[in-house]
């Protein structure tokens, strides 16, 4: 006889997909496969990370925390070319680079140029000395959703998880940020924002690989 | 395109028609708002759409490459990299207006509980077995740990998960 608890298990983790959801992933997948086959990585559209880290695109908040990192890992991971990217230093021990990029979103708004400039605006001139990052990390310590918060479910060695928790406040301060600034402009809808945060102890020196 | 490319794509059109729903709900599982599963699926299709070539050819071993390519995924945005993809509106509009669930019309908010209470890693390896179907020998190649330790792990807690109905002081599994 099966074991009670196994069962109870089974049922209890079972999961509902709509026929819908299921049509839309094989539409999501062709998607998917144009999206890889028309974005190689970075790395190899441009031949290299010290370009990657050197040369892209605007800055995102130039302040006096912001360093020349190289080798700017997240690029090659989210293989997209950024609207606005950076570096920061955050307590004189934490790295992190910063990558995001704004696609419009035609599905939700017909004419969504104008929310796509507002949002590259606000990523282009945005001061990320001036985000409210202490306060954003206080607020995620007491979060008990948090997955930094939950022993063992981020795969991060225990020193590198300051580095982690910075990463995702950042990220949220940053998303938020974009979106708050489009709906002061009367936006909700119009763009897709891409974009990653990665935070690694350390202070890099500045040399290209 | 090549034949090689061709039999790649068919393959791996074949492994998201048998996965894809799958993958879902293992995001559903795990994240919240539940839209932003359509996000981490995207963000998954792409990636092994990129890698097509590593597509395994055993259909079991396609399938714990596509959940290990989603573990990384989940992983980055746990990290807190969001990406909102383009591609996934259509999805993620869906899952606002219908969001995924679980199938059970019963109340298991007791077992969740107490699965929630387990320790991170133990907690994981319960939901890839009894969620995402996985034996505990494949969810430890999905995890990249030994199947001893996975077997030793899963043991554990399902004695901490009996151990909380025996005792009743926990939110306590009704059996």
């Amino acid at each position: 006889m099966r074991d009670p608890l196994k069962e109870r298990l089974d049922e209890a983790f079972g999961f509902e997909i709509t026929d819908e959801s299921r049509r839309s992933i094989a539409q999501l997948s062709d998607d998917a496969r144009a999206t890889a086959q028309a974005a190689p990585t970075l790395r190899s559209r441009i031949g290299g990370r010290a370009v990657v880290a050197l040369g892209v695109l605007g800055l995102l908040g130039a302040g006096a925390a912001t360093a020349a990192v190289a080798a700017p890992a997240i690029f090659d991971w989210l293989s997209f070319t950024p609207d606005a990217s950076t570096t920061i230093v955050y307590d004189e021990s934490i790295t992190c680079e910063v990558g995001f990029v704004v696609h419009p979103d035609f599905a939700n708004n017909r004419n969504p140029e104008e929310a796509v400039a507002i949002a590259q605006e606000y990523l282009r001139t945005l001061d990320l000395d001036s985000l409210p990052l202490e306060e954003q990390l206080a607020a995620d310590e007491k979060d008990a959703e948090n997955p930094a918060n939950i022993p063992g479910l981020l795969d991060i060695a225990p020193e590198g998880l300051a580095a982690a928790k910075v990463s995702r406040a950042l990220s949220q301060l940053i998303m938020d940020g974009v979106y708050v600034d489009l709906a002061k402009h009367g936006h909700t809808a119009g763009v897709s924002l891409e974009g990653g945060v990665n935070c690694a102890d350390g202070i890099a020196d500045g040399t290209p690989e | 395109m090549s034949r090689a490319q061709d039999l790649r794509a068919t393959r791996m059109n074949e492994a998201v028609a048998l996965n894809g729903a799958d993958l879902l709900a293992y995001f559903g599982r795990r994240v919240s708002p539940s839209e932003d599963a359509a996000d981490l699926l995207g963000e998954t299709l792409v990636t092994v759409w990129r890698r097509v070539a590593d597509l395994p050819s055993d259909e079991l071993r396609a399938r714990m490459w596509m959940f290990g390519v989603a573990r990384r995924v989940l992983a980055n945005y746990n990290r807190g990299n969001r990406r909102r993809w383009e591609l996934a509106s259509k999805l993620r509009r869906e899952l606002a207006a219908h969001p995924a669930e679980y199938a059970s019309r019963v109340d298991h908010s007791d077992i969740w509980a107490d699965v929630d209470a387990l320790p991170g890693a133990q907690r994981e390896l319960i939901v890839l077995v009894h969620g995402d179907g996985f034996t505990v020998t494949e969810a430890a190649r999905v995890l990249s740990i030994s199947a001893s330790t996975a077997r030793t792990r899963y043991a554990t807690a399902l004695k901490a998960l009996q151990l909380a109905y025996s005792d009743g002081e926990s939110s306590g599994i009704r059996l």
